[in-house]
């Protein structure tokens, strides 16, 4: 479903973005991070391919927007941070 | 006390000036795009989209400008502007 | 992002935001909220009528409309005006309406037998979605230039806001939970950032959709006349001004005839709706508008093609004008109404709706919590806006819900039900205005979000005891709409039993 997979790949993607972006060095951060912006752009190919021009693009916008959110919720709400 | 009369006066007459002159911008920038060469129709349905950009753009205009001084002579040829391409239209 | 800015334009811009978003920041939760809900306004309508059968596959338009047009020329013969709206994903049944010399009417159908569905009186969903331009109990034109006001002031402070906070992209992820203010702050740019192009596109296209009535100046000089302006709306929307009859009877061709013609035109998109002006005339016309829900044919535009035709010969009279400006209205238009949208697309736009709640709210407890440290701030002022974010944040939505609760229970004879419903929902929200003044603050917070909760949770046992399409049977009958009530009532009343929880811990 490609709802499902947009929505699944701007969470990842954004995800990245987060843990990239917060404190504390590690490995292959600079990657990591890119492969955040990679996986955003990707969901953006998924929506092209599967709506046409107009559709794609408003549902990736919004499906980003909730990715993001919910990135930013399950921080907010101190949910188990994987970092 | 001119810091603290300042203070409070400026803010106001930012305000008037921010919700008067994005009034008279939109209204204006709605007639003025009559000028354009499409076809009446298409004219006014542009300018009536773009109206609340304009608006929305002066409000922040008035309250970026450093002085309400500037925050003036930036509006005015945009005013001029408008005004000259509405008496085109006929206004 | 917007690094070079000098800091004391970033004040000024604060407060531009920070009173902006205050005196306007009630108003537009309000509107937020019930426009969210405008996105379920079918599903609504569907749910606070529990009469109508439940249906699982769309009846084809043919049959349909066969039952439609039936019906109206026994019913209603002399009305000037008919008006059908066909089964589709959303709405398995017929909906007509007529008007005329005797006066208006409507019914819903059942399309698979032609049968009249009598259902509870109630505004539905349609409550909602008028409230959330137009308000109630005040004159309509005012309530629509004080709702535009408000939208354009959001706009203000959408993009004040991006102004004021200068490091959007970095400070993105950062959120301090338990330190007062800051959390507030964090989460209050939270749900405007993330959702932030949905917030300027929600904002800027609602005020599209009647910009006809707040920037009317080009269009008054290039038209001066009525008549003249009328013709700016016939181009886009599938509307048949009033004409007069010729007083000559006339068979009209079968609706089917004109039906084939605008579904081949269209490449197979559905009809959603048909009208009928001066039926049975010899003046009669008929037009023919695809539904907008199928977006895979059509796009997103708010603007579904219509065709209009001379329902006594068949002829085409004219359809919708293709030029780019009122393509670019139809976009903005339907990106604002999102009827493009399957489930998942509408779902989205109601959590994306609910982030520019979430963003209305925290802003406006912000201000106070910002305040309540300023040793010298009039406590006056800081107790009345404390009122009323209690009233507007947890008393409209405890509101909202006593109205559902109004739907079931309201005896279905009583006169104006639909208006007490209506009626109910606004004096329970002044109910909570008198609770938020006489309780101490804490306790005002904890007693209305306890109670939402309880209307909440007890919402689907009252569906299961007044009807016959409770959480079990819907569940066998694959009924997803009452499931999926239930299911989003549960979950709220989690939510807002935390709320309380947080209120009696802090």
């Amino acid at each position: 479903m490609a709802h499902l997979a947009v929505l699944s790949l701007s969470i990842l993607g954004f995800r990245l973005l987060a843990i990239t972006t917060s404190q504390g060095a590690f490995r292959y951060r600079r990657e990591l991070f890119w492969l955040g912006w990679f996986l955003l752009l990707v969901a953006l190919a998924v929506a092209l391919g599967f709506w046409s021009l107009g559709l794609g693009l408003t549902l990736w916008l919004g499906y980003l927007s909730t990715g993001a959110g919910v990135v930013f919720l399950v921080r907010a709400l101190g949910l188990p941070d994987a970092r | 006390m001119p810091a603290k009369v300042r203070f409070h006066f400026e803010p106001c007459l930012r305000i008037l000036l921010a919700t008067l002159s994005a009034f008279l911008l939109t209204r204006w920038s709605s007639i003025a795009v009559l000028a354009l060469p499409w076809s009446p129709e298409q004219s006014v349905v542009t300018g009536m989209q773009l109206g609340f950009v304009v608006f929305a753009a002066t409000v922040i205009w008035v309250f970026v400008a450093s002085s309400l001084r500037n925050a003036c002579l930036g509006l005015l040829p945009p005013t001029l502007l408008l005004i000259y391409f509405s008496h085109g239209a006929g206004l | 992002m917007i690094a070079p800015l000098g800091a004391r334009i970033r004040q000024r811009m604060a407060q531009l935001h920070r009173w902006t978003g205050l005196l306007l920041g009630w108003l537009l939760f309000v509107i937020f909220l019930t426009g969210t809900l405008s996105f379920f306004r079918q599903e609504l309508s569907l749910w606070m009528q529990p009469e109508r059968p439940f249906i699982a596959d769309p009846v084809p338009s043919k049959a349909a409309f066969e039952h439609a047009y039936q019906y109206l020329r026994q019913q209603a013969p002399e009305a000037s005006h008919w008006s059908v709206t066909l089964p589709d994903a959303r709405d398995p049944l017929l909906a007509l309406s007529w008007r005329g010399p005797e006066g208006r009417g409507q019914v819903l159908l059942n399309p698979l037998d032609g049968r009249r569905v009598e259902a509870r009186d109630t505004r539905g969903g349609d409550f909602f979605y008028r409230f959330h331009f137009q308000l109630h109990y005040i004159p309509v034109l005012l309530a629509r230039y004080l709702v535009g006001i408000a939208a354009m002031m959001m706009l203000i402070a959408l993009i004040t806001g991006v102004i004021t906070h200068k490091k959007i992209l970095k400070d993105f992820f950062t959120f301090r939970g338990g330190k007062g203010q800051r959390s507030w702050l964090d989460a209050h740019n939270g749900f405007s950032v993330l959702a932030l192009p949905f917030h300027l596109m929600i904002t800027y296209t609602g005020l599209v959709t009647l910009m006809m009535l707040y920037i009317p100046w080009g269009m008054e000089k290039a038209f001066p006349e009525q008549e003249q302006r009328q013709h700016l709306v016939t181009d886009v929307f599938a509307f048949l001004p009033a004409e007069p009859r010729s007083g000559e009877q006339a068979a009209m061709l079968p609706w089917e005839q004109l039906l084939a013609k605008s579904e081949v035109y269209w490449q197979g998109a559905q009809v959603g709706r048909i009208q009928v002006a001066n039926p049975g005339d010899r003046n009669a016309k008929a037009v023919l508008e695809a539904n907008s829900d199928q977006s895979d044919i059509l796009g997103i535009s708010g603007h579904p093609p219509f065709m209009v035709f001379d329902a006594v010969s068949g002829e085409l009279l004219r359809e919708k004008v293709l030029a780019p400006a009122y393509d670019s209205y139809g976009i903005l238009l339907g990106l604002h109404l999102g009827r493009f949208a399957d489930w998942p697309g509408r779902w989205l736009y109601v959590l994306l709706g609910t982030a520019g709640c979430c963003m209305l709210a925290t802003g406006l407890l912000l201000w106070t919590s910002k305040r309540r440290k300023k040793p010298g701030h009039s406590r006056a002022g800081l107790w009345i806006v404390d009122r009323l974010n209690l009233t507007t944040l947890a008393g409209f939505p405890l509101a909202v819900v006593a109205m559902f609760w109004l739907n079931r229970l309201l005896p279905l004879e009583l006169p104006g039900r639909a208006n007490w419903e209506i009626h109910g929902l606004f004096l329970v929200w002044l109910a909570m205005f008198l609770h938020a003044l006489l309780r101490p603050l804490k306790r005002g917070w904890y007693e209305q979000w306890m109670l939402a909760g309880i209307l909440l949770l007890g919402l689907p046992v009252l569906n299961l005891l007044t009807t016959d399409r409770g959480f079990p049977d819907s569940l066998l009958s694959g009924d997803w709409l009452f499931v999926g009530f239930d299911v989003v009532l549960v979950a709220l009343a989690a939510l807002m039993f935390r709320f309380a929880r947080q209120k009696r811990e802090s």
